[in-house]
Parts: C-alpha cells; structure tokens; sequence
C-alpha cells in the first residue's frame, strides 16, 4: 500500500538504454524520510568511487519530500544531488517553486538518473507515466524558452519544467538547473552534470492523489505552524517588500556585517554612497510584485521589471545574493544592469553565486594585469563596469574565449593562468564560494565545514546582534545543531528561510523542527518525534561526510578558508581588522569534530559513532579503504 | 460567496490544496478534486484566480477553508 504523505515510487532512469523502472518509496522512506534523505543514501550506497562527475554512470537525483504538495506551509523543495563537478566530493542542489509539486502529483517522489542519452531528451512525467522525448529542438534555448516550448509541445501551459540552459550544456561548472524559470538549484555544478547526460528537462504534470494519515492531527499541526508564522511581527512586511532582495539581512546591516565580500573579497564592507544607490529603496521601483513558492505563506520573491533603456528586462528573481554577486563583488551600482545580469543569468541556467565569484577573480587577475585586454577579447575588467559582467556572464555560459579559461571555476583557472593568482581564488575543497566568512563567525564556520563545499545551506548560522556577531563563543554547537536541522528541512521538502520564521523568537533550531516534526508525523502516520529527527539528520549528514571522505579525499586539512579570507583582515568599516583566528579555528574545529564523534587529528568518522549512529554500510565502506578511525 | 482579487494574490495556491482536501472527505491532496484555481502567467506574472461549479462552499466545515488558508487576503467572504 501507499504511504501517506507520498507520491510512492521512485523512478529510475538509464538514459544510455532508455530504460525506465520504478521501485517503491516506502523501500526507503523509513529510514530516510524522503527528498535529500533519500537521495544521500543511494548515492552514497550506489555509486562508484571510480566514477567521475561527468562520466555517464554518474548518479543525478531529484527528490521531493512528504511535506510537498500538501497544506503544510513551504512544502515545495526540491533536493538535486550527484557527484560534485567542482570537488568530486557530494553535490546538492535545492529549490523551490512549484515544479515538485507537480511531480510528486504526477506520481513520484524521486527521480534517479543514470547513463548519457545519445541524443538531447527531455523526461515527460504524467499520471503515473514517464516517458523520455526528443529535445534535440530544445538543446541550445534558454531556460525560459524550453519552458515555452514544452508547454507548447504538450498542449498545456500549466506544465512544470525544471532544466538546463546553455551553461549546462556547455558543462560549464557554474551552472545550475532553473525551475518555474527563476528558482534554481544551484551549486556543485548539477546544471552540467545534467548537460553531460544529454538531458535537458524534466516536465511534470498530474493528479496523483497524497494522502493524509491523521486529517485531523494534521489540520492542528498546519493551523498551529501558520499561529507561529503569523505571531512574527514582520510577516505583513515580508509578504508586502519581499523577504530578500533588500540590504538587510534579517535585521542586521548585511553590508556591514560580512555577508557582502567587496571586490572578490579585498573587502567586506561596501562605501555607503554606493550601498544606497542599489539597496532595498533603490530597488524597490524595479518590483512590480512579490511572488510565492507553492504552500508559502510568506512570499519572498519580487517580480522584477526594468521598463527600457540597455538593460530592460523583466521576470523572477532579485534576492539577497544578488547583491552580493552582481554589486558589492564587482563594485557595480548600476541597479538595472544587476537586475538584468542575475535574469540572464537564470535564463542561460548558471547559478549567480558560484558564476559571480570566478567573473570576480577575473576583474582582479586584471587589476593586477594577469588578465590584459587582449586576453579578455576587449573588455576591460575594471571594478564597476557593469557591461563587463554582463558581458562575461555571457562568455561563461558559452565558454567563449575568456570563458573558456572560467569554465571548471577559480580553481583550475588559476593553476592554468598561474602568477600568484590562486592567492585570491576563492573557493572551498574546490568549489567558488560566495560568502563571506571573516566576520560572522557562524556563518564562515559552517559554509567551510560543509560537505556541499564552501556554501552556505549546511551548518552556517549567526548570531542576530552585531556584537555576537563575530564571537567564536558556541560556534562548532550551533553549527552542528544547524545541520541535523538542515537536513530535517531538506529530508521534508520544506523550505530553510521560511522555516526560521517557526522559530523567529529563540532561533533555536529544534524550536522550528518540532513544527516539522508534527506535520510529517500526522501526514505520513510515521512516528517522527524531533529526537529520531534529528538522529536521522546527523545519518544524513554523516553519509554526506563519508561520501566526500571516499570520493573527494576530504579530510580535516580541507575545513579552512580559502587562502584570502585565512590571512587577510577586514580592511574598512565598523569591522576593520576583523579576523580569523588560526588558534580558535584549530580549537574549533577539534571542538566540531568531537561533537560529531569524528577523529579530531584527521577528521574521519569513527567506527562506534557510525555503528551507534545505525550506518553499517558506512562502516563497512569506510572500513575497506582504512578510512575509519 | 467568495469574493477574489487577483492583485493580492501572490499563487501559493493553499487555496487549491485546502480546496481537494475538503472535496476528498479530508483524506488527501488531489488536483482532480479542486474548485478553486490559482494560474500564474510566467511571462508577465499576472495571475488569475477562478472558481468553478463544484464549489460547495465548503458544506460541512466550520469555515471556507481556501479563505481561512489564503495568507494574502487574496479571497473574503461576501455576506
């Protein structure tokens, strides 16, 4: 039988044998709940170290949690998880919108790809059906345009798609998968490993039923989550400005607090006069409307319309990172030219945050004349030159000339240009990262002891006041308390902003997971209390943890700071001088790895914490490389 | 009667799920099951809310659950 709360199969699909087979969800859910979950076990459990990310047997899966489709509020996430591009260790994606929705009604919970297809396709799911079509028309359009023509195709404009554009063809790193043709699930460069696969879309549509366990238990769990949401003092203001897409950061000034890197990171702070001319006031005439993902009630999205001129362009999208890649990064304030530069780059499928730190790396390889005019074809890669990025963001994409050199990130670019650039390549186990780290202790901690490599939707967390904003006090605790919770989020299908939002008083993260806890509970008739929660979010943590041991190498001399943010203080601002600590890092990092029962000298997994923790099989394959401890 | 205005909406579309979960008998969440519809246009963002004849208003239940659950104002009730 079905389980509640669940579409109830999986489908697999060898794309080189065009072959599709489903088993049950239920074979996994158990364990692993679903979404993320689901997906870091078998990929973890299936694939081989000997593979790399972009040979055909890598894995490429899609997983929507119990919680999607439902009345449950944010209930509507996507997990995409394969073998990273950038480090060979794991790779997870996330978005929103309401592409899983419709998958989950067309009848599945998971999607897993394998093999290379020997020409472009798309995967049609509907009404329990799946079948691979031909997108050899489709290969080379933007995200927007495959959207247009699979609606067309089908006869029905209220078909979802998520999929690639030309960056991910063009297995350029930084590209992401788009879905409802702004909500992308970016990072560990899955939009390529996508394109390596010859697959270009998935659509869904359908009226798979989900089933509720406890109608009215459930009913009391929605109604006393919504009470939460509702009790924030600034929900009214959120769903009017937006959640994101403005300077601060929940509350915090986010220019001043780090969140912000300057100009590829020489700086965290921003001059004010150039704050104002793209913060949230100046931006504000640009949004047109705000937008909500399926199941929120706390829309974040603006709509976003520059009427004419150069830089005219309208559709989804503007948040908080934007400000971050297309202004403080490369000093730009033109505020249309960066509406225009982050929906171009939702149109071509790169992902904004990991794009924007090797454009970045350019305009200071330039700076410092690494990079001449004759090399970038012309452009000149000063700071603040909007036409640059844009322009840039566009040789990406096509891996045109310079962009060829920027393709694989700031990793590979600086071994090949060499001159000392990789003292300013910003990555983390080899992936670009976007955050900055120096200020908000936190913060910086859990985005570089993440298995996702140098992001920030692991174990990153701050502090809300600007004094304990940079304090070390409780760090490796909140961080590791943040990624059981991160998990739970993901393992569900729900969303991590919105889900502050259960917890807007405390910011404690149990606070929220007991909403969540509740909800899937009396929707799947499964007996989730927030302890097994919990427990299963530091199984999936740790499975994540093994993958990047066995595929990526990783071990602790990979859980420091990209060179720049180690050795270089703040330079301006109320935080000048702010700094890493190399002795507190150390300590800190014998502190994290002790809570999580991992060898403090090298950071590998014990034994008896994997086999108390339920994960034979990660002893056993941890235990065949003598990579256990 | 229930009263709609698009301009508020922001297509979270509780509406429809609290709609099919009235029509199954509070047993699931099924599309095939709505009378409400929220459409979003993905080229100009306009959105379109319609409700159709196998509305009921909600028979049964202690309040119209696609106005208690739209967190946008987006629906009211016309006595």
């Amino acid at each position: 039988m079905r389980r509640p709360g669940y579409a109830g199969k999986i489908l697999r699909v060898d794309l080189t044998r065009q072959r599709l087979t489903t088993e049950p969800t239920v074979k996994y859910a158990d364990r692993f709940v679903g979404g993320r979950g689901i997906n870091a076990w078998m990929l973890f459990n299936e694939l081989d170290t000997s593979v790399r990310p972009f040979d055909p047997e890598n894995m490429l899966l899609f997983g929507v949690g119990p919680l999607v489709g439902t009345l449950s509020p944010f209930g509507c996430r996507v997990s995409v998880d394969t073998k990273n591009a950038y480090t060979s260790g794991v790779g997870s994606a996330n978005c929103g919108g309401h592409f899983g929705v419709e998958m989950k009604h067309a009848g599945f919970d998971n999607v897993v790809f394998t093999g290379r297809a020997e020409e472009p396709v798309y995967l049609w799911l509907n009404e329990g059906k799946a079948e691979l079509r031909n997108a050899r028309g489709l290969w080379g359009e933007t995200t927007w345009e495959t959207e247009r023509e699979i609606r067309k195709e089908q006869g029905d404009e209220e078909v979802r798609v998520i999929g690639i554009g030309p960056a991910g063809e063009n297995l350029v790193k930084s590209a992401c998968i788009i879905s409802d043709r702004a909500k992308a699930a970016g990072g560990s460069g899955v939009g390529a490993v996508m394109g390596s696969k010859n697959l270009k879309a998935i659509a869904a549509r359908g009226t798979h039923s989900i089933a509720v366990a406890e109608p009215e238990r459930f009913l009391k769990a929605v109604d006393a989550a919504r009470a939460k949401i509702e009790q924030f003092p600034k929900a009214e203001k959120y769903r009017k400005d937006g959640y994101y897409g403005v300077e601060s950061y929940y509350g915090s000034p986010a220019w001043e607090a780090g969140f912000r890197p300057v100009r590829n990171g020489q700086d965290d702070y921003w001059d004010p006069e150039k704050v104002k001319q793209v913060s949230g006031d100046a931006m504000k005439k640009y949004r047109a409307k705000i937008l909500a993902c399926y199941g929120c009630p706390v829309g974040c999205m603006p709509w976003m319309v520059v009427p004419d001129g150069p830089y005219g362009a309208e559709g989804e999208g503007w948040w908080n990172n934007s400000s971050n890649s297309f202004c403080t990064r490369v000093d730009c304030t033109n505020p249309e030219a960066a509406i225009k530069a982050h929906l171009r780059t939702n149109q071509l499928g790169l992902d904004g945050d990991n794009a924007s730190v090797v454009i970045a790396w350019a305009f200071e390889c330039y700076e410092k004349g690494l990079l001449t005019k004759e090399d970038t074809g012309g452009l000149e890669l000063v700071w603040g030159n909007h036409d640059a990025v844009l322009a840039l963001i566009e040789k990406l994409a096509y891996r045109e000339g310079i962009g060829e050199l920027l393709a694989d990130g700031t990793k590979a670019a600086a071994e090949r240009l060499g001159g000392g650039s990789d003292e300013f390549a910003l990555h983390i186990k080899g992936q670009d990262t976007v955050d900055g780290v120096r200020i908000s202790k936190g913060w910086g901690f859990g985005v570089v002891t993440s298995p996702a490599a140098g992001r920030h939707l692991r174990g990153a967390t701050h502090s809300f006041s600007p004094e304990k904003l940079r304090s070390y006090e409780n760090v490796p605790y909140s961080v590791y308390m943040q990624e059981q919770f991160k998990a739970i989020v993901d393992m569900t299908g729900t969303c991590l902003y919105n889900n502050g939002l259960l917890s807007w008083e405390t910011r404690i993260a149990p606070d929220a997971a007991q909403y969540i806890a509740e909800l899937t509970s009396s929707l799947t008739g499964m007996d989730l209390s927030v302890d097994r929660f919990m427990r299963i979010g530091r199984q999936i943590h740790n499975l994540e943890k093994a993958f990047n041991v066995l595929h990526g190498g990783f071990t602790r001399r990979d859980d420091y700071p990209p060179k720049r943010y180690w050795e270089e203080p703040v330079k301006s601002g109320p935080y000048k001088g702010e700094h890493i600590d190399h002795e507190t890092w150390e300590r800190m990092l014998d502190e994290y790895y002790t809570l999580h029962g991992w060898d403090p000298e090298t950071g590998l997994q014990k034994k008896s914490m994997l086999v108390e923790l339920g994960l034979p099989e990660v002893v056993e394959k941890l235990g065949e490389r003598g990579l256990l401890r | 009667m229930i009263l709609l205005d698009p301009t508020r909406c922001q297509g979270c579309r509780l509406c429809e799920a609290a709609c099919s979960l009235h029509h199954s008998g509070h047993t699931a969440f099924n599309p095939a099951l709505m009378s409400t519809k929220v459409v979003r246009d993905n080229d100009t963002a306009r959105i379109t809310m319609s409700i159709d004849s196998t509305c009921d208003g909600c028979a049964g239940e202690e309040t119209l659950l696609c106005v208690k659950y739209c967190a946008y104002g987006a629906r009211s009730v016309k006595r």
